[in-house]
């Protein structure tokens, strides 16, 4: 995993105010980033649309264990 | 019996024989509730106990390995409230540190006494090793982690460094310690710990956004603690926001009565403006695709997959 290419890329990200129209993996060019890195970010990018809600946490992990 | 019920049993049982006195049995019958109020009964030795039976192991074959990690997280929860000063209204927090250090310390040897109840020696050696070794990585990521309190500024790769140690270390050896139990081979051995591995970062990303929100019952913005939200602004703010982190994380490290609403709700904005939040969501995610991953290709029943994709969320 390149986080460091992940944080670069969310901060553009959220940073942008028309980041609800942008096309994320056309967003790959120049960047040394997998699919899946792509995907997770498009995926809570796209939540936050539905949700209306930059806050709203998708992380529910049924236990609670750290 | 259900599987609490049977745990409980199991913890009863090595207290009754472990020679130590009436109160201190009382005292940490009473702090295994109190944790209980908290993050849920038995969730360590629940994950212990899940792998074991999904690897086609009997209950019985996992329960004195769930019972050490239960002890062996209940330690570990005490000594990490005294290091961070944190939960106060938990039992451990109201008699003196000295006190609270002396009962982790009686519950870690209780952990590895449970361990040695196993009776087929294979198990308990290769168990045994794995707690051994899951707690000195705990320990160092520990280490590491209150040594970085002072620093300015750490790498997203030296956060996840010490994270994998810390917290994915020990859902990895519960998973781990409960596969062997379960008598798989060394391949499925290894996928399960690569997936408590996942669920343990999962699990200490979700913490550190939460914590990182409410600064007036967690310490770590206060300490200086370098928690993922905290990080990630630490390493991709541009000059004016990041004075602003600085100025906040000045404010907060003189205490609380210092930190007011204005400055919390400065803190969440620049959380949610500067995709704080989101990064934590994204790691979040790919982490739980791995896990999710891991269990596709392991070679179990899908019947007896079931309850680990539930752990995944």
């Amino acid at each position: 995993m390149n986080f460091d290419n992940i944080a670069e890329l969310v901060h553009e990200l959220a940073k942008n105010p028309n980041r609800s129209s942008v096309e994320i993996p056309k967003l790959k060019s120049n960047r040394e980033m997998t699919n899946c890195e792509l995907n997770a970010i498009a995926k809570v990018f796209s939540q936050e649309k539905l949700s209306g809600n930059s806050s709203a946490a998708i992380m529910k992990p049924t236990l609670y264990w750290v | 019996m259900n599987m609490d019920g049977n745990i409980a049993k199991e913890i009863e049982l090595l207290l009754s024989r472990s020679g130590l006195s009436k109160g201190v049995v009382s005292i940490i019958d009473c702090w295994l509730d109190a944790g209980f109020r908290i993050k849920g009964r038995y969730g360590w030795a629940q994950l212990t106990l899940i792998t074991c039976d999904s690897t086609g192991g009997a209950l019985e074959e996992g329960l004195q390995g769930a019972v050490a990690m239960e002890l062996y997280a209940l330690a570990a929860d005490i000594l990490d409230d005294i290091q961070d000063q944190d939960n106060n209204s938990l039992p451990w927090r109201k008699v003196p540190p000295a006190q609270a250090v002396n009962f982790a310390a009686c519950i870690l040897v209780l952990s590895y006494q449970a361990l040695s109840t196993l009776s087929n020696s294979r198990y308990f050696e290769e168990a045994s090793k794995v707690l051994n070794q899951m707690g000195l990585q705990a320990c160092d990521g520990q280490i590491q982690e209150f040594l970085n309190d002072s620093k300015e500024k750490i790498t997203l790769e030296e956060y996840f460094e010490i994270i994998h140690k810390k917290s994915g270390g020990l859902t990895a050896g519960a998973c781990k310690i409960g596969a062997i139990l379960g008598g798989a081979d060394q391949a499925l051995v290894d996928q399960l710990e690569q997936f408590g591995m996942c669920l343990g970062i999962m699990s200490q990303i979700k913490n550190d956004l939460d914590d990182f929100l409410n600064p007036e019952t967690k310490s770590d913005f206060i300490k200086g603690r370098k928690t993922l939200p905290f990080v990630y602004l630490l390493n991709v703010l541009n000059e004016i926001e990041a004075e602003e982190l600085k100025y906040l994380s000045t404010l907060a490290s003189k205490g609380l009565a210092k930190f007011g609403t204005n400055e919390k709700r400065q803190l969440r904005e620049l959380v949610i403006n500067e995709g704080a939040g989101h990064y934590c969501s994204v790691i979040h995610e790919m982490y739980k695709q791995r896990a999710l991953e891991i269990l596709n290709r392991i070679p179990i029943s899908e019947k007896r997959k079931e309850k680990l994709i539930q752990l995944v969320g």
